[in-house]
């Protein structure tokens, strides 16, 4: 509970530094409202102040305050619809997107992980390994245009875009989830190693347990804690790889708007994007502390 | 056979688009048999960049448009040749000083939601563009010093302006003045920029952000333009625009058929889908600057004249289009204006290119080369910085003209920033050179690049003040003589090019491409960006 309250100073800050930091990038949302259409000196002017962009610093961060803490973040100055009501729209797709993407890397990251520490030293452990790092070292939107090369121009097996449906989901994720994957099966297979030489494993082995429940039931267990708190770092990357994916195919999801909306310093949808995925960065590692609990019962919260 | 007799079409291709006509490269001239018109069917096009919003009194993005021209209908029209017709106006009367203009409005035509289109409607646009809480960005740059528009009856309207706005009935031929229903507008307030609703071809069905916007045939529709190929309502059954934002993964998406029409396709593949028996390459000329370099006419070096006379014969616009834009996007002939444009002026015989005669104006001009071999004179290096967006055509054409600079003794730096980021350093003059596209009608646009009083706080970005240019420029937008208009707009751009404030590169061109089967998707005459629906339709 007191972390919950802990989070309102949180986003208060995390609110003045976006402000901030858009204020001090040189030009405004006029200067980009008109990039393409142009507009003389004195249509600047006039839209400056019709948008109360001629204010004082201060003055314009109070107004947004005075506003946000009433739940109205104001209307994009792009496209004029309420930001909240944009953050609705696209909400869905990027949970829909980074959850997939979870999934996809936990289930991938933990069964590799697994794997190269029970054959540890093998050539399997290495080219695991060496999977993993290509993984981690591609960039997003490298292997995004590599899987649409494969699947959707060579095999025409799935969609190269759009959103709905499973079947435009699944590049999308995976792309997302390999990165993810990478990282976790390196920490899996560290921690399950550090486990496995434990004297309670040696324990158990000696009482002739089959190796499956030694590693399934006595190891794992115990190398989750260290697992878990990585996906829940993982699930701030995916958030900020999001962007990258949403653009390659061409996916709805905020990681895009707010990419859009810093590009065009349309700061009142800047600010709700940040604010929102702040929010969820902040809950899901909240979830990730609670789960300890569950995996290691001396982990108590009062 | 068929791949020879496109490669001999191609030719022809060239010369119609020099013209200043916007030519589909049909895969169906070359063709299967003709099959008429068959009603029905959908289409899905793709494009980069998705519409801020579908309100044309408010907006201001180019994306907007693609949308916007299938849902409304404009006062007026232009043909491919530039020639202005009646559309939502049957006939109109100018005042001689171009101050007072009166259009008679067609009967029996009515809005997607039913209300009559009368002179009540039009006023109701008008009024609305220039309302301050409107916010217009685009539409209000349209209307010059806009007094107010009267309702002389039900379909006589009468607009008047403070000052001659004679370039008022070309903008009327944009879809930036398309009319929109004055209930719908009152009914939805702010949140008309996501219902739009006006008298056009297709009716707003759906958006879903970032995914698609749907449109569906207006079966009432029966006051097409003048010059489209039928009347009655549109063949189309649904027009679907789907938003795939990089270009790589938008070509793969026509190629493995998830949709059905691509537009801004780059020009490589445009140069390769041309051959390709596939698709219909459409690959329209637009209106306005064309690509051009806006040369600072303060910063050193290019505050010197000779300098800047160097830099021009340094451009070769045969090989720039060749290079960057695998001869796609043809080279630039005049100094600002593009060739669909009525003002334009063929001005290529000016700097004739020539690296020699470069040097030469160099070397008199009293620019030493330094040990480096890159020019000195009085302590000022030969050192150009260009300012733009990344793009990969502006990029190869930087790096070509990079490598021609080297040549004669002058250093190129190329700087790419964020929109934001290059306004700001342009408007303050930190470049030496800056790439510039914008794409409009009426050359009174001319004024807000190259006025001076642009210049720090705006879009003009030669920056040095050049009293005979403002002048004509002033006189220009209020001149109502058309002869006396165009030989204006011809003397400015003539001096723009001989004092080197311009440097044309390319015309800047729309290509979209289709699957064969779908037949008269034509790009919108004469801003020519964006595709047309209302005659289209999928042979079977």
């Amino acid at each position: 509970m007191r972390r919950l309250v802990l989070l309102v100073p949180i986003l208060i800050g995390i609110s003045f530094l976006v402000f901030g930091a858009l204020y001090l990038v040189p030009g405004d949302a006029i200067d980009s409202l008109l990039a393409e259409t142009g507009g003389s000196a004195a249509d600047i002017a006039r839209l400056r102040r019709e948008f109360g962009l001629d204010r004082p610093f201060l003055e314009q961060y109070a107004t947004f305050v005075s506003r946000a803490v009433r739940g109205d973040f104001g209307r994009s100055l792009r496209l004029r619809i309420p930001v909240t009501d944009a953050l609705r729209e696209q909400m869905p797709a990027t949970l829909e997107l980074t959850l997939a993407a979870l999934v996809v890397s936990i289930a991938l990251g933990l069964s590799l992980g697994i794997v190269a520490a029970i054959k540890s030293g093998s050539w399997i452990d290495t080219l695991t390994m060496m999977v993993s790092l290509v993984g981690v070292s591609m960039p997003i939107f490298w292997s995004g245009l590599l899987l649409i090369f494969l699947f959707s121009l060579r095999l025409g097996w799935l969609p190269a875009a759009g959103t709905g449906g499973l079947a435009p989901l699944v590049l999308p994720a995976f792309t997302l989830g390999l990165s993810g994957a990478a990282i976790i099966a390196r920490v899996t297979r560290s921690s399950l190693l550090e486990v496995l030489g434990r004297d309670y494993v040696r324990t158990a082995r000696a009482k002739g347990l089959a190796e499956r429940v030694v590693v399934m039931q006595h190891a794992l267990r115990n190398a989750m804690i260290s697992v878990i708190t990585i996906v829940g770092l993982q699930f701030g990357a995916l958030l900020g790889g999001a962007v990258v994916v949403e653009v390659v195919f061409g996916r709805q999801g905020i990681g895009f708007l707010a990419a859009e909306s810093i590009r065009m310093q349309d700061f009142p949808m800047v600010q709700g994007t940040v604010l929102v995925a702040s929010l969820a960065f902040v809950i899901v590692n909240l979830l990730v502390d609670l789960s300890y609990g569950f995996f290691d019962p001396r982990i108590r919260y009062q | 056979m068929m791949q020879r007799l496109r490669g001999v079409l191609s030719r022809p291709f060239d010369v119609l688009a020099a013209l200043g006509l916007a030519v589909g490269l049909a895969a169906g001239l070359a063709g299967a048999a003709p099959s008429g018109p068959t009603p029905g069917g959908s289409i899905s096009y793709a494009t980069n960049r998705e519409p801020d919003m579908l309100d044309v009194n408010v907006g201001s993005s180019r994306y907007d448009r693609w949308v916007t021209a299938q849902i409304y209908d404009q006062l007026l029209a232009m043909d491919r040749s530039g020639k202005i017709s009646g559309w939502l106006a049957e006939s109109w009367e100018v005042s001689p000083d171009r101050r007072v203009y009166t259009f008679k409005l067609r009967r029996g035509v009515e809005f997607h939601d039913g209300t009559p289109f009368n002179a009540a409607a039009v006023k109701a646009n008008f009024d609305r563009i220039v309302a301050p809480e409107t916010k217009s960005t685009s539409a209000i740059g349209l209307m010059g010093v806009y007094d107010r528009t009267e309702v002389v009856d039900p379909y006589t309207v009468r607009v008047r302006f403070k000052a001659p706005h004679p370039g008022f009935l070309a903008n009327l031929t944009d879809v930036t003045l398309g009319i929109q229903s004055p209930t719908a507008m009152q009914k939805f307030g702010a949140d008309y920029v996501r219902n739009p609703v006006g008298t056009g071809p297709f009716m707003f069905k759906e958006w879903q952000r970032r995914n698609r916007i749907v449109l569906v045939k207006n079966p009432k529709y029966n006051w097409g333009p003048a010059w489209a190929k039928h009347k009655g309502a549109a063949y189309l059954d649904e027009v679907v625009f789907r938003i795939i934002p990089e270009d790589g993964s938008r070509v793969a998406a026509l190629e493995s058929g998830q949709i059905d029409a691509i537009g801004r396709v780059p020009p490589q593949n445009a140069a390769v889908m041309r051959v390709d028996r596939r698709w219909n390459v459409v690959n329209s000329v637009l209106p306005g600057t064309g690509v051009i370099l806006v040369v600072n006419g303060r910063r050193p070096p290019t505050n010197d004249p000779a300098m800047r006379r160097a830099l021009e014969h340094v451009m070769n616009v045969d090989e720039a289009s060749r290079i960057a834009y695998f001869s796609q996007w043809f080279p630039h002939r005049g100094s600002v204006l593009s060739s669909p444009n009525p003002y334009f002026v063929n001005l290529s015989k000016t700097f004739p290119p020539s690296v020699q005669r470069a040097e030469q104006i160099l070397e008199e001009a009293g620019w030493r080369r330094g040990p480096d071999g890159i020019r000195v004179k009085g302590g000022v290096r030969a050192e150009l910085v260009y300012i733009g967006f990344p793009s990969p055509e502006t990029t190869r054409t930087m790096e070509w003209m990079g490598a021609n600079l080297r040549q004669i003794g002058v250093d190129l730096r190329i700087r790419e920033l964020e929109t934001g980021a290059i306004h700001r350093a342009r408007q303050q003059g930190e470049h030496n050179l800056a790439h510039l596209t914008f794409i409009f009608l009426d050359p009174g646009f001319l004024r807000t690049l190259f006025h001076s009083e642009n210049s720090g706080g705006g879009w003009n970005f030669y920056h040095e003040k050049d009293a005979q240019i403002d002048q004509w420029l002033e006189q220009g937008e209020t001149e109502p003589d058309p002869a006396k208009r165009a030989q204006i707009y011809a003397n400015a751009q003539k001096r723009l090019l001989e004092q080197g404030y311009v440097i044309p590169v390319v015309y800047q061109h729309q290509i979209s491409a289709h699957k064969a089967a779908i037949t008269d998707l034509i790009m919108y005459p004469v801003l020519g960006e964006y595709p047309y629906f209302y005659d289209a339709y999928v042979r079977r």
